[in-house]
């Protein structure tokens, strides 16, 4: 692992210093720390400036949602009118169920225009959340793509090329 | 899984926090000592709740782009299919979904050639339409999951 200097390194090159997953000790940051030649209170304001100014949206837990008895995730696509998108998606957004939402172009496939991801214990619960997301914001015309198999998830990360 | 242990899930996916003793930190507000705290994430990383604990980056800050490609793929062709796309290190998300686009994954890179690159890629391996569906706003990315 190479050395960081603190003061000098880009936010690129920070971030890809950063294990993907921290030790569970009882001093993670000085542990990363120590590694990569920097001192435990610089990593710990390196981030802390780095999460201020945006490139770190946080730093926390990502949990197997299956595992942790969230059974249903439904894709759940939605044509929302294009001068309506912005108050509709602030709406959706809103919705704790909700942990993704977008305005997407339509792939010349179809006029489905904003995508949200919806979670639930059962295809039930995630059935009713799209029900009271469509009462709410009065969009009428979606479908929901309820997922079978996780082939893949993971989160970017920065890399050497 | 424990009350306690709910706790601690709902408080590490807020935040783990950006301090020297962060269990202590997360016991101090569950009322636990910092040793048994970390033994109990360790023991939810162990048993598969845990996936993580680390930086979530802001793509978009770092000028990467990013795009929702769907797909028909036969079944008996799925898993070669997938293997391919999971291949890639830009590909993040890969999720076989009911309907006629029946394998929903995102790819994102630094450049907007370099997805294209891999899309046409994958296009001529398999002889397959994928439809691109690229990010134009977004109104929210977060995961949580009350425990």
């Amino acid at each position: 692992m190479c050395r960081i200097d603190a003061v000098m390194a880009a936010p690129n090159n920070i971030l890809k210093a950063m294990p993907y997953d921290f030790p569970l000790t009882e001093r993670p940051y000085r542990d990363i720390a120590v590694e990569r030649g920097m001192s435990e209170k610089e990593l710990i304001e390196t981030l802390s400036n780095l999460r201020t100014e945006g490139f770190i949206r946080r730093i926390a837990a990502t949990l197997h949602h299956r595992r942790a008895a969230y059974a249903c995730n439904v894709m759940v696509v939605w044509r929302v009118p294009e001068e309506d998108v912005e108050r509709v998606g602030r709406v959706m957004a809103s919705f704790p169920e909700v942990s993704h939402c977008y305005e997407r172009g339509r792939g010349s496939y179809w006029d489905y225009n904003v995508f949200t991801m919806v979670h639930g214990r059962s295809s039930e619960e995630c059935a009713d959340t799209v029900k009271r997301i469509s009462t709410e914001t009065g969009i009428v015309d979606f479908q929901l793509f309820a997922s079978k198999r996780e082939f893949k998830k993971t989160s970017l990360m920065v890399t050497n090329g | 899984m424990d009350e306690i242990d709910r706790k601690i899930l709902n408080l590490l996916q807020e935040e783990f926090p950006l301090d020297p003793h962060p269990f202590a930190e997360i016991g101090r507000r569950i009322g636990l000592e910092e040793g048994e705290t970390l033994q109990r994430v360790k023991q939810l990383k162990e048993n598969g709740l845990i996936r993580r604990i680390g930086v979530v980056i802001d793509p978009g800050k770092l000028n990467y782009t990013s795009t929702l490609c769907g797909v028909h793929v036969d079944e008996g062709r799925l898993m070669e299919v997938v293997e391919a796309v999971n291949r890639h290190r830009g590909v993040t998300h890969n999720y076989e979904r009911e309907g006629d686009l029946n394998l929903w994954f995102t790819v994102i890179a630094e450049k907007e050639g370099d997805i294209e690159d891999l899309i046409q890629g994958l296009e001529r391996t398999f002889s397959l339409k994928i439809y691109r569906f690229p990010k134009k706003r977004v109104f929210k990315i977060k995961t949580f999951f009350p425990m």
